[in-house]
């Protein structure tokens, strides 16, 4: 053979290889680390992070919140490769990169593990183990508990599994302070009742989606009447859990005032829910959620402020 | 799977990921080169 047709042969066979694989954009890379959701994580690890007591170097707390979010990232990626049948059959899911064959499988969870591990060694070695190791655990309970074992089990699967978002405050918290104390316990707490009126909501208009891929939601097993019923107790529960920040000193008066606004209206639509038995409804409290969420601990952190001056802290 | 429209979209698709790819080991370097710095001063 000369050197010239083994120079085509070998271009043609790295095209035929290259073709082969699937053309997997930047894009898609960062669809797998879900977005949406980390910005959640996010926030609350920020939050955590912010109204914690003690001092942090800016540039660690920024490593530390990189690490949350990436340690996130790379769960939701890790979970997108596993899930990848059911999400192909749900409307909600189907155009996620893996069924999209955006991205091959085998890369998506390369990808995930490898952040994950990243971003635990990098918040151990730059910030502390404590917050490593939570993280860890959140990542490890997200995939191992959540994804695989209850996911597609049982109906209690995100009263359970919701513990592993409920982590990112926590995580914050101990980022700074480098222990688990009550304080962080509450703030764990608030994301833990938060998950279920969330997600049913969610649930209760995409009942559809989660029958036909065959997930245990709890519409799908024991019907919409229960699950409005389960939203109510959830969000009855939540309500005094939300007030605690402001009596045991992580924040003050300005968010007790509005956590219990917000949390009447809360309550108030979860009660509404029983009666106005639309899909209307319950899109409008899976978007009420979100933001209600987002602003308990947007108020934490303002109050916190208000009380602890930045640079005062410690 | 997806297919590709031509192999020159695909490889400039792949250019960018070996770019953000280069990029994101870059940022992990200077991090932990900023992070050992304060950690050195007691940070």
């Amino acid at each position: 053979m000369t050197d010239t047709s083994l120079e085509i042969a070998t271009e043609a066979g790295r095209d035929a290889l290259i073709d082969r694989v699937p053309a997997a954009r930047v894009a898609d890379y960062l669809a797998l680390l879900k977005p949406r959701v980390m910005s959640l994580v996010v926030f609350t690890g920020y939050a955590g992070l912010a109204v914690a007591p003690g001092d942090l170097h800016p540039l660690l707390a920024l490593v530390a919140v990189l690490c949350i979010a990436v340690g996130a990232g790379a769960a939701g990626a890790i979970n997108m490769w596993y899930d990848r049948d059911i999400d192909a059959i749900m409307e909600r899911t189907r155009k996620r990169p893996i069924p999209a064959g955006q991205v091959a499988a085998d890369e998506a969870l390369a990808f995930g593990v490898i952040l994950s591990l990243f971003s635990v060694m990098l918040m151990g070695l730059a910030v502390n183990w404590t917050a490593a190791a939570l993280l860890a655990l959140a990542n490890g309970f997200y995939v191992f508990v959540y994804t695989v074992w209850l996911k597609r089990r049982t109906p209690q699967n995100i009263v359970i599994g919701g513990a592993a978002g409920a982590f990112p405050p926590m995580i914050g918290w101990a980022a700074v302070t480098g222990t688990v104390s009550l304080e962080s316990m509450v703030l764990f707490s608030i994301i833990f009742m938060w998950t279920p009126p969330h997600f049913w909501a969610l649930a209760l208009y995409r009942e559809g989606d989660y029958a036909k891929a065959g997930v245990p939601m709890l519409p799908v097993v024991a019907g919409k009447a229960a699950t409005r019923r389960q939203i109510l107790i959830y969000t009855i529960l939540l309500f005094p859990l939300t007030l605690a920040p402001a009596f045991i000193g992580i924040a003050g008066v300005l968010y007790g005032v509005v956590a219990t606004a917000l949390g009447g209206l809360f309550v108030a639509m979860a009660f509404k829910l029983q009666t106005e038995r639309t899909d209307r409804l319950a899109r409008r409290m899976f978007g009420f959620s979100i933001l209600y969420l987002f602003a308990l601990f947007a108020l934490m952190v303002i109050d916190r402020a208000a009380i602890v001056p930045p640079g005062l802290a410690g | 799977m997806a297919e590709p429209e031509n192999s020159g979209d695909l490889r400039r698709r792949r250019r960018a990921k070996n770019f953000a790819l280069a990029g994101a080991l870059l940022a992990f370097v200077v991090v932990v080169y900023l992070v050992s710095i304060v950690r050195m001063k007691g940070g």
